[in-house]
């Protein structure tokens, strides 16, 4: 799969996965807020989407998603700190 | 315990190198007020703390904060990149560079190590959270 689209994908990722970062310190000390929960169980919903879509075409974020095959794909570069220019 | 997401929190793509830029923000990553502090910080203080909001809270933020310190490494590591000596001499990282290279180290900007005196972890959790605002009030 083409960098573009990757990085596209990946974008996503960044970010609904920022969007649940956010709501799971506020849900820490707001237990029973109700529209909290509400967004928390949207982000997530979002940020799962996002993250199965960029991992079926680009590869594995989590280590128990590498898909079957004969090559362990979670070394394959870039890693995280490398940047995409 | 932690597992890896293969992904910073925040993207980072530098394609201009710039060790004088890298000298200040290595602070960010080992420095006093840095995100190696605040990570060991609520990590350490959360043993003592008995209240499940605050336990919560100490372990959720703790965690973002090594995802920070990972993305401040990201950016030193970006900004030291493809550098010729003359580069890394004309900048100011050439005392950097002589006992570290490029390999990111955690230490404030001024060369001082890293050291678990920038934080405190005392047992008692209204002391911890003042010692907590005063860090993360002093950074922001």
């Amino acid at each position: 799969m083409n960098q573009s689209h990757c990085s596209m994908l990946k974008n996503q990722v960044y970010q609904t996965g920022f969007a649940v970062d956010d709501a799971l310190l506020y849900l820490d000390t707001h237990p029973c807020d109700s529209a909290a929960l509400a967004y928390y169980q949207q982000a997530k919903a979002l940020y799962t989407e996002a993250v199965k879509a960029y991992e079926a075409q680009c590869g594995p974020l989590f280590m128990t998603n590498v898909s079957e095959g004969d090559y362990w794909t979670w070394i394959n570069d870039p890693w995280p700190w490398e940047g995409e220019c | 315990m932690w597992k890896y997401e293969k992904r910073l929190q925040y993207p980072v793509n530098i394609s201009q190198p710039n060790p004088k830029l890298a000298q200040f923000i290595i602070s960010q990553y080992g420095g006093p007020d840095g995100e190696m502090g605040a990570s060991m910080r609520y990590l350490s203080q959360r043993f003592a703390m008995p209240y499940k909001a605050a336990k919560g809270a100490l372990t959720d933020i703790g965690t973002e904060e090594l995802g920070h310190l990972e993305i401040i490494g990201a950016i030193v590591h970006q900004l030291t990149r493809n550098l010729t000596p003359e580069e890394i001499e004309a900048s100011g990282f050439g005392p950097y560079y002589i006992d570290h290279t490029t390999g990111i180290w955690p230490q404030a900007a001024g060369g001082v190590p890293f050291n678990a005196c920038e934080f405190q972890s005392k047992g008692d959790p209204i002391t911890d959270l003042f010692e907590n605002l005063a860090a993360d009030g002093a950074t922001l």
